[in-house]
């Protein structure tokens, strides 16, 4: 239970670490792309660890 | 498009070979024996000269597609709405292949090596490696792998010689003891896993420094990983027989566990775990590298390293979906895989005689 709250943070973490980086280069379609998949693992990482 | 990096040729023979021999190492003498049990060096020998053929092809259309990586040949063969479904499939392979690869690399330390570490500690640590491989880009991969090469080396010798104080002729009688129906169907599974998969480096060619160079890059690190496959599964059968071999999940594992010199240097199973760390860190990233590349050029991205923690993120479950532990491995995920592999095996092939095709009909129409 514990661990999907530390995905979610995990995740949080690797936003903030990725979207300025490519705000600075105006890709805003990689951040929707970025966005989607980031989404996607981190939904599949909580669904582990709720052993589903 | 792909940016400025370069490698040499002989760099990308190197990230063949370890990609050949990453995980396929382990578990190689093991799926060959469980048909042929001590023919299995024959089914072995069978499917190394089928698999060096299927990669002389590759290297063939991978100098055909010239500055194409395999992505970018789809879409110019099949178009764009049939390219995108293909190129999603082939995207797909590249995914679950890594995530099996991780799956291999977690099972083998969470029950031989760290017994009670959980297998999410490990997973989630290999992956962080990975990452920051990937992320350096695969100049920076290939060129710490030739620095792995020598280490590697010298320690696959130690562990073929120190073996063969062990080995006992009579492991290997009688020869042809199973028919060639058993013989081949342990070659299948050996034609699928490490040179089947080689079609992934259809998405690097292009990054070759000399084109005209491909084959030989291709061929000499397939044979060299091929040759080290053959000698571990002959080493593996004269020392645990063929019987032994099969039932053991790691059987170069237990080789190594069996190295007694003197009854001085013994139980040095761990350093030689050292050889599969590097190829199948190697190997992973490899496949991460590739994913990242499909997806990018896929979605005609401008930018590759964003996906790689995402990828690296979604390999941790789906790997414990894919294979839950060893024994689910063996027995269905690893023959779903084969068939998996051989049905992508068929994607290049279609491409390049669409491909071709075009190009005639383009010229004929130039022409009149």
């Amino acid at each position: 239970m514990w661990q999907s709250v530390l995905i979610s943070i995990v995740a949080i973490g690797v936003a903030f670490f990725e979207i300025p980086r490519l705000k600075k280069m105006k890709y805003t379609k990689e951040i929707w792309f970025f966005s989607l998949f980031l989404l996607l693992a981190t939904a599949a990482n909580i669904l582990k660890f709720l052993h589903f | 498009m792909i940016g400025k990096e370069k490698i040499e040729y002989r760099q990308f023979a190197i990230l063949v070979l370890l990609f050949t021999i990453g995980t396929s190492i382990i578990i190689a003498p093991n799926m060959l024996a469980a048909y042929a049990q001590q023919d299995a060096w024959i089914s072995a020998l069978l499917g190394l000269g089928v698999g060096l053929f299927i990669v002389w092809c590759y290297s063939v259309m991978g100098r055909y597609y010239k500055e194409l990586t395999l992505i970018e040949a789809i879409h110019a063969s099949f178009g764009n709405y049939l390219g995108f479904v293909i190129a999603l499939i082939f995207s797909g392979f590249a995914l679950i292949l890594s995530s099996l690869v991780l799956s291999n690399i977690g099972t083998f330390v969470s029950t031989r090596l760290l017994v009670g570490t959980p297998l999410d500690a490990i997973e989630y640590i290999f992956v962080i490696t990975v990452v920051i491989a990937v992320r350096l880009g695969i100049e920076t991969l290939a060129r710490s792998s030739e620095f792995m090469i020598p280490m590697f080396t010298f320690l696959f010798f130690i562990l073929t010689f120190a073996v063969l104080p062990q080995i006992d002729w009579d492991n290997i009688k009688p020869f042809f003891e199973h028919d060639m129906k058993q013989i081949m169907q342990s070659s299948y599974g050996f034609i699928s896993f490490p040179f089947g998969e080689l079609l992934l480096f259809l998405m690097l060619t292009p990054y070759i420094a000399k084109q005209k160079n491909i084959t030989r890059g291709y061929m000499i690190g397939a044979l060299i990983g091929g040759l080290v496959l053959f000698v571990i599964t002959l080493v593996s059968i004269l020392s645990l027989g063929g019987h032994g071999t099969a039932i053991h999940t790691y059987p170069a594992f237990a080789i190594a566990k069996k190295i007694d010199m003197g009854g001085v240097i013994q139980r040095i199973e761990v350093i030689m775990a050292g050889i599969w760390m590097f190829s199948i860190f190697t190997k992973l990233s490899l496949c991460v590298y590739v994913t990242a590349l499909c997806l990018k050029q896929l979605f005609r991205l401008r930018d590759m390293n964003c996906l790689t923690l995402p990828i690296a993120l979604i390999l941790i479950p789906l790997s414990q979906w894919l294979s839950p532990n060893a024994t689910d491995f063996q027995t269905l995920t690893q023959r779903g895989m084969m068939y998996f592999t051989y049905g992508v095996m068929l994607i290049p092939f279609l491409t390049t005689g669409l491909l071709f095709l075009k190009r005639k009909w383009m010229k004929n129409k130039n022409q009149s």
